[in-house]
């Protein structure tokens, strides 16, 4: 799963600011995200309510409706990983239509409220398909039939309405539908938080081996740390509105460097293995119309320092495994005094 | 906190559900039809126990706690409390218990009344169950808010339910749950829609008043893994019948039954990663048979309910309902496997 090489960038998040509603009440709902998506990887966004996480999806994938509006930054699309790129925040409506399903495809949480509950399931692949290749009805219900193969839905259901569906089936419907016109990057929001574990673990192995065989791309959304440290390859741990952390998903599970990614990474109980007390994360998430001073996470923060509530940590740029915390900047300088001891 | 299997025995059995059964008939087209919703369950809930139900969507888990908490009758089998069946016909047995077994429900968004303060939504269980006196309700409230940990309690007693975080009107279900001094108190899924980082929280503690007051506890999830952590013993349930139960460290660490192994094998393990890094190696446990349809509830269970998924099943399997099986420290397992 660790390459060498890294592959190339196919999408490109440069201080990505949204707000909701403007002026002096805006609410600054992701503030200065930046992070890279490489061909192939599945990039996971890990973070509670009100993070920011779902905000910054719909900004990039441009689905985001007022009062959320995109102050600052840029989204930059390089099809197949290329040089060129296209602008994602400049583009016209027709444009996104066009690299919407074709390079891009989004599944949402809800299956129920993403598939239209009047129409057959194989007319809503049909719409798709149709709408991005020259091909007759025919051959898009027979493709129709093949996509709901993939994701283990019996070919017979193509006639189905979505009710009749379990819930389970709906949502790898859902993805089946994500897969029609084989884009490289598939954005999945919560995808299996309404369904139970048994699906959940078929879904993401589906998912996995959909991955190998077409090589996409997937960010995938989820609160639930446990599931991504299994399925994704890197990993970025938001907290109001900012990346705290991002590292390789074993990375982030041995040895979390900020202390809210440490605390979430306890929250979870263990399946094996000694129980010990867990203790979770006091306090309560924080409230982004009034966020603390400093680093956001500073007054639920166990290792809070005093320079905490009036500096804001940055998240380093350009390293494998970085946070956003003042620790870190402490402790990085100590390696560095160490080397530089040594080298004396 | 650890499990304490041997206590198990000896503790007193508060509330229990013996050979309930719940039909739930339907309308309109499937006239004539039910759900078979519930089938002969057994459990009981001991005094100071947390007893988690575990099981997917669909399997009976609400169901039977609504049946216990008397929101429902069922079709057959009886609800017992501290030994005496329970009549739920009987007005003078609702009401009395209502006041000693309370429930906290999944959704706090939706559990308290918007339109009410802190401050009348846990005066109603004091003024319902009567035993506090008018002038002693506000002394009562700002208790309550303290035992669940929302201090200063002066600043929680007159805001909505809006003006809370979801772990704080969690908080206040509970403590609403608590008004009534119950001894049993039923969580269905009480922390599965609050963010992870609280979830703990909430779970320590519960397990602090069942540790204080000796509370009795249901805790059902879907959630194997916080099961273990917090719950002494475990049963499982599948469609309606619990097909396995004991004390939560056995069940978890040696699930005997088909249906629980594939549970704790679905369940997100982060361990996993020290195992190998190509997920699909690991995933053997799930393979394509399990995407094989949820049970039909409808139909008249004949046989083992997990059968049609099973990877172990037998002929039997599906002819003939399966034996109880006991093994050590008390843990049972309804399945053919162990039938010699």
């Amino acid at each position: 799963m660790i390459k060498e090489t890294p592959s190339p960038v196919l999408l490109d998040v440069g201080e990505l600011t949204v707000e909701y509603g403007s002026g002096e009440d805006a609410v600054r709902a992701v503030d200065g995200v930046s992070f890279q998506l490489r061909r192939g990887e599945i990039l996971g966004v890990a973070g509670e309510s009100g993070s920011g996480k779902s905000t910054l999806m719909t900004a990039v994938t441009r689905l985001q409706r007022p009062p959320a509006r995109i102050a600052s930054g840029s989204v930059t699309y390089h099809p197949g990983g290329s040089g060129s790129g296209i602008d994602l925040l400049a583009s016209t409506p027709a444009e996104l239509r066009e690299l919407r399903w074709e390079s891009l495809a989004v599944v949402f949480q809800s299956a129920m409220a993403a598939l239209n509950p009047v129409m057959r399931l194989g007319a809503q692949f049909v719409d798709a398909i149709r709408a991005h290749r020259r091909v007759g009805r025919k051959e898009a219900w027979s493709r129709a039939e093949e996509l709901l193969d993939l994701v283990g839905i019996p070919t017979n259901r193509v006639r189905s309405y979505p009710h009749e569906l379990s819930g389970g089936m709906r949502q790898r419907a859902t993805i089946a539908l994500a897969l029609a016109c084989e884009p490289e990057i598939i954005v999945m929001d919560e995808p299996t938080t309404a369904v139970d574990v048994v699906m959940q673990r078929q879904i993401v192995h589906r998912l996995m081996r959909l991955r190998r065989q077409f090589g996409f791309a997937i960010v995938f959304v989820t609160h639930d740390l446990s599931l991504l440290v299994e399925l994704a390859d890197r990993i970025m741990v938001m907290y109001a509105g900012r990346i705290v952390e991002l590292g390789s998903a074993s990375a982030i599970y041995r040895d979390p460097r900020h202390p809210y990614s440490q605390g979430l990474r306890d929250s979870f109980p263990p399946l094996h293995g000694p129980l010990r007390e867990l203790r979770g994360i006091p306090g309560s998430p924080p409230d982004l119309r009034a966020l603390p001073t400093g680093c956001a996470f500073q007054p639920r923060c166990p290792k809070r320092l005093p320079e905490c509530a009036s500096t804001r940590p940055e998240l380093p740029l350009l390293v494998e495994h970085g946070a956003a915390c003042l620790l870190q900047r402490s402790a990085d300088q100590a390696t560095v005094d160490e080397s530089e001891a040594v080298s004396r | 906190m650890t499990a304490a299997p041997l206590v198990a025995e000896a503790a007193e059995a508060i509330l229990q559900a013996v050979g309930v059964t719940k039909r739930i008939p339907l309308h309109g087209r499937d006239r004539g039809r039910a759900v078979h919703a519930l089938n002969g369950v057994d459990l009981t809930l001991r005094r100071g126990q947390i007893l988690a139900l575990v099981g997917e969507s669909g399997s009976g888990k609400s169901t039977l706690a609504r049946l216990l908490a008397l929101g429902d009758t069922p079709t057959d089998g009886e609800i017992r409390f501290a030994g005496k069946q329970v009549r739920p016909g009987r007005r003078a047995d609702r009401r009395a218990h209502f006041g000693r077994v309370q429930m906290v429900l999944q959704d706090p968004f939706s559990s308290l009344n918007n339109l009410h303060r802190v401050r009348y939504i846990l005066s109603r269980p004091l003024r319902n169950f009567g035993r506090t006196s008018p002038a002693e309700i506000e002394g009562r409230i700002l208790e309550l808010l303290e035992r669940v940990n929302l201090t200063p309690a002066t600043d929680f007693i007159d805001k909505f339910p809006h003006e809370l975080s979801g772990g704080q009107r969690q908080r206040i279900a509970i403590a609403r749950a608590l008004a009534a001094e119950p001894v049993v108190l039923l969580g269905d899924e009480p922390v599965s829609m609050l963010d992870v980082s609280i979830r703990l929280d909430i779970l320590n503690l519960l397990a602090e008043l069942r540790d204080r007051d000796g509370l009795a506890m249901l805790y059902i999830t879907h959630d194997i893994a916080s099961a273990r952590y917090f719950a002494d013993e475990i049963s499982v349930m599948y469609a309606g019948h619990i097909v396995e139960s004991g004390p939560a460290e056995q069940v978890t660490q040696e699930p005997k039954h088909p249906y629980t192994k594939l549970l704790l094998a679905a369940s997100p393990n982060p361990d996993r990663l020290t195992v190998g890094t190509e997920a699909e190696d690991v995933d053997v446990d799930v393979d394509e048979k399990d995407l094989a349809e949820p049970p039909n509830l409808l139909a008249e269970p004949v046989g083992c309910p997990f059968a049609h998924r099973c990877p172990d099943a037998a002929p039997v399997c599906s002819a003939t309902a399966p034996p109880t099986h006991s093994f050590a420290a008390g843990q049972l397992a309804r399945c053919w496997l162990y039938d010699s």
